[in-house]
């Protein structure tokens, strides 16, 4: 994986320029200037406290929030301009939810394929094949003509990580996907995100688990007042932080 | 559990005694009923019946019919005993002697009518016109003295009934029957002069089916023209109370098919709630789509000006209101009929507020589905269309079942304008019969039955809406 990284790392997938939110007219500044390049494979863990900006920073990314200044290149291309058609982006930009946000209305299977079906006009079969493949690889196969209310939260999860997956997305964004499940079902979760990660996606994470960021992430963010305020390996952020801020955070959580 | 049990139990203790009070009361005005139904206190003697029986006969008979005089006359009765019958009836039996007017007319039907038409021919040819009376005055001569000649002489035996209506004296009542027989035979003769169609003259058959002048002039010798008799009821009180209703909604619904109303009513008023609701759906779903666009993403904001200006206009003014100038403002000078205008109307109205139901249910809709919509790469139209609405729609289809109920209830206003409609046919039976209670009471009971059935519905609907879910 590491040699994945190096080959790419002439080419950034997306690369964050002075990125700036604004709220209230200015007076509140969720992003405050966050420049970062993500590479093909790498998988970036973003970690602060609450109110950092980590999650408007992540729904920057495919413009669930819309950025108050500064650009977002993907591939080369901005996306904050207006011309652009930001629906093709997000297709190919998968998004995972802390509150899953299936369809209530639709089996696990029409979660699944509706979107490949509508945006990418795959055939029927061709779009439950794909999700049949990877509900199995979940282990939800058998839970396919369920819906989500019969589902446990690691289930509905799951089953979230792949939806997103039937896109066939290149980059996958991950918005405090176990904040909001039992214990006992975090675990589950993050193995999923494991094997995907070694399987080579481009993932970004934002996460408050704190040993799935040291054992899996490639680069760890740490981020405070909108700032990105360290970044590095794992290894160097967990066991050699520079700044007070992340020291004080660290010794907080771990 | 245990308390749940008590509870349980004392719910049905008093359910029970409620059961008994209402048995009771029920029994109690039954039994007050006949105690108020006793026999009557009032004696009966056959002198009175005698008396009253008399009074009848003296004012019975056509005072221009001599015929009749001379039969009244002639007739000889005496109450024999008075017996009692049922509820407060008592039954005179009366021995009369009188003329046989039927063996009389029986004898002399042809010389009567030949005579009449012979008269009558006399008459056309001196080329005036017959006219009744004077035929009876003609004719009346010969039948006077085929009775006073002849032995026409017969008796028997009649029950005459009087019944105590509380007024204090019996009201007597004497069927056709017993007066048929009390006068000889008379009610049958003028029954068979009614029916005769020919007649033969000189043996020769002549049809006088179209000529009413000539029966009437033989018909009126035996005179009892208006005699017309309707048994008192003696029924209890409780049982008067219900004959009423009775007569009440016969005459209300049966008679000339007047229910016929109510039924079109039921129509009008079901197709005009259903093609308004229609109407008000697509009306309210634009609405509602347009102030959520601009809502979220402040795009068409003068449709949502116009939106909003709707809205306000419609439930911020009265129905009735609305109707009027709907119809007598904007719509009768350019010539559109009633009903399209009612419609018009309603269907605006409803617009207006399932608009507000809509907007209620996409807005209740988290907002965590749009943004997954959205990051799957649907654009904010699609994802309306296939995440937001489908939820949107089954949140609020029980309010907007509701919607379709109380319009049904505020469609009844159409009347106003005159649209046929259920509170209509109750207006105009009223206005035929002059009753107030059957007509309005029946109009409230159909659109309660309308309302039962349909929130029974919308409750099976709901359950199975949240069968789906689980």
């Amino acid at each position: 994986m590491s040699a994945d990284i190096h080959t790419n790392q002439s080419s950034p997938v997306i690369q964050v320029r002075d990125l700036k939110k604004h709220y209230n007219s200015g007076t509140v500044h969720a992003l405050d200037g966050v420049s970062t390049d993500i590479y093909h494979g790498e998988v970036v863990v973003v970690i602060g406290p609450s109110g950092s900006g980590k999650s408007t920073f992540l729904r920057s990314l495919n413009l669930l929030e819309e950025p108050t200044d500064g650009q977002i290149l993907v591939n080369g291309v901005d996306i904050t301009d207006k011309k652009v058609n930001i629906n093709l982006h997000r297709q190919k930009m998968g998004m995972v939810f802390q509150h899953f946000n299936l369809f209530p209305h639709m089996t696990i299977l029409r979660n699944m394929t509706i979107a490949p079906m509508k945006l990418l006009k795959k055939s029927k079969e061709d779009a439950e094949k794909l999700a049949m493949e990877l509900l199995d690889k979940v282990g939800l196969a058998d839970r396919a003509n369920a819906y989500p209310s019969q589902l446990s939260g690691g289930q509905k999860q799951r089953v979230a990580i792949v939806r997103a997956l039937c896109m066939q997305p290149d980059v996958m964004l991950f918005d405090e996907p176990t904040s909001a499940l039992d214990p006992e079902m975090v675990g589950e979760v993050l193995e999923v995100m494991k094997s995907l990660a070694h399987d080579g996606m481009t993932m970004i994470v934002v996460t408050h688990e704190m040993g799935f960021a040291r054992e899996v992430g490639s680069r760890v963010i740490f981020m405070a007042d909108g700032k990105i305020v360290e970044e590095g390996s794992p290894e160097e952020i967990f066991n050699h932080p520079k700044s007070d801020r992340l020291q004080g955070f660290l010794a907080k959580v771990l | 559990m245990n308390q749940l049990e008590k509870q349980k139990k004392k719910r049905l203790i008093i359910n029970l005694c409620l059961v008994a009070v209402c048995i009771a009361i029920l029994i109690g005005v039954i039994l007050a009923d006949q105690i108020a139904n006793r026999k009557s206190d009032i004696v009966m003697t056959p002198e009175s019946a005698q008396t009253q029986l008399g009074e009848l006969l003296a004012t019975l008979p056509n005072t221009t019919a001599d015929c009749s005089k001379y039969v009244v006359e002639q007739t000889e009765f005496s109450v024999l005993s008075i017996e009692d019958g049922k509820a407060r009836e008592f039954i005179a039996k009366v021995k009369y002697d009188t003329i046989d007017v039927a063996a009389m007319y029986e004898a002399h039907k042809e010389d009567i009518f030949r005579i009449a038409w012979e008269f009558a021919e006399r008459v056309k040819a001196e080329g005036k016109k017959v006219n009744a009376t004077l035929l009876q005055i003609e004719v009346e001569t010969y039948i006077l003295e085929q009775m006073e000649s002849g032995n026409w002489k017969t008796s028997g035996e009649v029950d005459v009934y009087f019944y105590d209506t509380y007024t204090g004296t019996p009201v007597m009542y004497m069927s056709d029957d017993a007066l048929d027989h009390l006068l000889g035979g008379y009610i049958t003769v003028k029954n068979d002069i009614s029916a005769t169609t020919e007649i033969t003259v000189n043996g020769e058959s002549i049809s006088i089916a179209s000529d009413n002048t000539f029966r009437n002039g033989i018909n009126q010798c035996f005179g009892l023209t208006n005699y017309d008799a309707q048994q008192p009821d003696t029924s209890s009180p409780l049982q008067q109370k219900w004959n009423g209703v009775k007569a009440d909604f016969h005459k209300n619904f049966i008679e000339d098919n007047r229910w016929m109303y109510l039924l079109e009513g039921i129509g009008n008023t079901l197709a005009l709630t259903g093609i308004s609701l229609l109407l008000g759906i697509v009306l309210g779903l634009f609405t509602a789509i347009v102030r959520v666009v601009f809502e979220k993403t402040n795009k068409l904001y003068y449709l949502d000006r116009i939106a909003r200006l709707y809205v306000s206009l419609i439930r911020g003014t009265p129905l009735m209101v609305q109707l009027l100038i709907i119809y007598f403002v904007l719509l009768l000078p350019i010539g559109i009929e009633k009903f399209p205008a009612a419609v018009l109307c309603f269907g605006l109205n409803s617009g207006a507020y399932v608009s507000e139901i809509i907007r209620g249910g996409i807005m209740s809709v988290d907002a965590g589905q749009t943004e997954a919509g959205r990051s799957l790469g649907f654009n904010y139209a699609s994802t309306m269309v296939h995440i937001v609405m489908p939820q949107a729609f089954k949140a609020v289809l029980p309010a907007l079942c509701n919607e379709f109920i109380t319009l049904l209830k505020e469609t009844s206003v159409a009347f106003y304008i005159g649209v046929a409609d259920l509170t209509r046919a109750g207006i105009k039976i009223r206005s035929i019969t002059y009753s107030n209670f059957m007509p309005l009471v029946a109009v409230a009971l159909v659109y309660l039955v309308l309302v039962l059935i349909l929130t029974k519905l919308v409750g099976i609907l709901e359950r199975r809406l949240r069968k789906s879910e689980r």
